[in-house]
């Protein structure tokens, strides 16, 4: 059926006389019918006498007689949807007439050219190793976390598992209070004051939670040695509305631990198992911890502070988040993941998991 | 595709799909967001893509990425909707390929997609066809108004000389 929708469509197929005689009837019956569109194929009643067995030889005459006004033989021409005959006669044919050279000049002219200053600038952060060097640098950072965590978040469990109740308890009554001030925050050993530091026999870190009324009166330690940034302790209190602790202050990870599971109304994404994993991953675990690999071999570089990330994608510090909260500990279908960035010295990335939150910082 | 191709395929195409993302969503950002998008979907299925279809991925990927764009910023135009020309009024200091682009910008954005294809790519009606998941004819149809649009709004011969 021609309509006013299709009509050109059937108008180039004309001119490539590719209709079959009905359709060529229904075209002519079309443009009967509109008279405005009758004008557009001027020289049509040629057509209409055109005894089919002649078609082809009067295929020269009948470009000669369309009209300067038919804009579809022009771009077929400028598509180089004529064949070769069909071309040179219609470059003859506009060659007669000025207007028709100048029109088909204009439509000459719209052909889009690019510039090719316009390049991709990223290209770097698409290419994959295919000596695998990247995954080696991934599962080297991963194994660094490991080592510098495990004993870390075993202690730390171990401390706060006999205050779990009174951290429940204080965390309820003061959630938004967290101050900075009230930051207890233990810097790394070896650049510690005396009158900070602990017994040998304590962990290197404690909870804000966890600190007796006597701590928390205590001046806060100096952080200018240590490498961290108490802006960056204190945005991780307000942004987690949970009390800090460094774990270890010689890496750039920093773990918030979280006394119990919440929704965190920071959570900026939520990665949930597709179904159509399940085949491939036989657990979420396993799903995330590859999509984390695969972001991670492409993001990660090594940099003379440690690791550093670009792209926008999740990044090492939410592998942090989930090691320091416990790989062991996803469960369900979807893990929450949080992360900000910010500049240097600062906070550029947090992972939150169901028992922590890990902190990529950028000294 | 093995993965020494795959990384062909960025030095070979990532250009043009960023160019071709740039144009229709004019933010860089989002174009470079898109172009990534293209190739980790390209990588995660890498073992199962031939190399030769590579391209036509691609492409399929970002025209898709950026009708699903148009659709979230409610800015997408009905297919079928008319052309809002607006003829070039003499602008001396504009150049005809800044004329043009400026005229690009006025077509629906499934013509605008097709000439896109067909001019920086070189395209032919087939292959973009199965890109944007229309007919030959309907390509044909889509180009040939596209043209038609463009040749209008250039206008007068004197404008553009």
């Amino acid at each position: 059926m021609i309509n006013k929708e299709n009509y050109p469509e059937y108008m180039l197929s004309f001119m490539d006389g590719k209709l079959s005689p009905a359709e060529t009837d229904a075209l002519l019956q079309f443009i009967e019918e509109h008279p405005e569109i009758k004008i557009e194929m001027e020289g049509l009643e040629l057509m209409k006498l055109e005894p089919e067995e002649e078609r082809f030889d009067k295929k020269d005459l009948l470009i000669r007689r369309i009209s300067k006004t038919d804009e579809s033989l022009y771009v077929a021409a400028l598509e180089n949807d004529l064949g070769e005959e069909k071309r040179n006669a219609f470059l003859d044919w506009i060659e007669e007439d000025s207007e028709r050279k100048n029109t088909f000049f204009l439509y000459q002219q719209t052909k889009l050219k690019y510039d090719p200053k316009e390049v991709f600038d990223f290209k770097h952060s698409l290419y994959q190793d295919t000596s695998n060097t990247h995954f080696y640098y991934y599962a080297a950072a991963a194994a660094i976390i490991l080592m510098l965590f495990i004993p870390a978040v075993f202690l730390f469990e171990r401390k706060i598992e006999g205050t779990a109740k009174t951290l429940a308890e204080r965390n309820a009554e003061s959630s938004i209070q967290h101050s900075q001030q009230s930051i207890k925050i233990v810097p790394k050993k070896n650049k510690m004051n005396e009158q900070d530091k602990p017994s040998s026999k304590k962990p290197s870190f404690e909870s804000k939670k966890a600190l007796n009324k006597q701590e928390t009166s205590k001046p806060i330690p100096s952080l200018e040695n240590t490498g961290i940034d108490a802006e960056a302790m204190a945005q991780v209190e307000t942004m987690t509305n949970m009390p800090a602790a460094i774990l270890e202050t010689d890496g750039y990870l920093v773990s918030v631990p979280l006394p119990e599971r919440e929704e965190n109304p920071l959570a900026s994404r939520e990665l949930k198992f597709p179904e159509n994993k399940t085949k491939k991953y036989n657990s979420p675990k396993q799903w995330l911890l590859a999509e984390i690999k695969k972001q991670a071999n492409k993001n990660i570089q090594t940099t003379d502070h440690g690791m550093s990330m670009t792209g926008s994608k999740i990044m090492p510090a939410d592998l942090a988040g989930l090691l320091l909260g416990g790989i062991n500990s996803i469960s369900g279908s979807n893990i929450k993941l949080v992360y900000e960035r910010g500049q240097r010295g600062q906070i550029t990335a947090m992972g939150i998991s169901g028992k922590g939150v890990g902190v990529f910082l950028e000294k | 595709m093995s993965p020494a191709e795959y990384n062909l395929s960025v030095d070979a195409f990532s250009d043009g799909l960023f160019r071709f993302a740039l144009k229709h969503v004019k933010d860089r950002d989002t174009a470079n967001d898109m172009v990534q998008e293209a190739y980790t979907r390209l990588w995660e299925k890498h073992a199962g893509v031939d190399y030769q279809k590579v391209k036509s991925y691609l492409f399929t990927t970002v025209y898709h990425l950026v009708i699903d764009r148009s659709k979230q910023m409610q800015r997408i135009q009905p297919i079928e909707k008319s052309h809002h020309l607006h003829q070039v009024k003499e602008k001396p200091f504009l150049g005809l390929q800044q004329i043009l682009h400026k005229a690009l910008d006025t077509l629906p954005e499934i013509q605008k997609t097709l000439i896109l294809l067909r001019d920086y790519e070189g395209y032919n009606y087939e292959e973009m066809g199965k890109i944007t998941g229309l007919s030959e004819s309907q390509v044909k149809v889509y180009i040939y108004r596209g043209r038609v649009a463009l040749k209008e709004y250039i206008g007068k011969l004197e404008h553009v000389l």
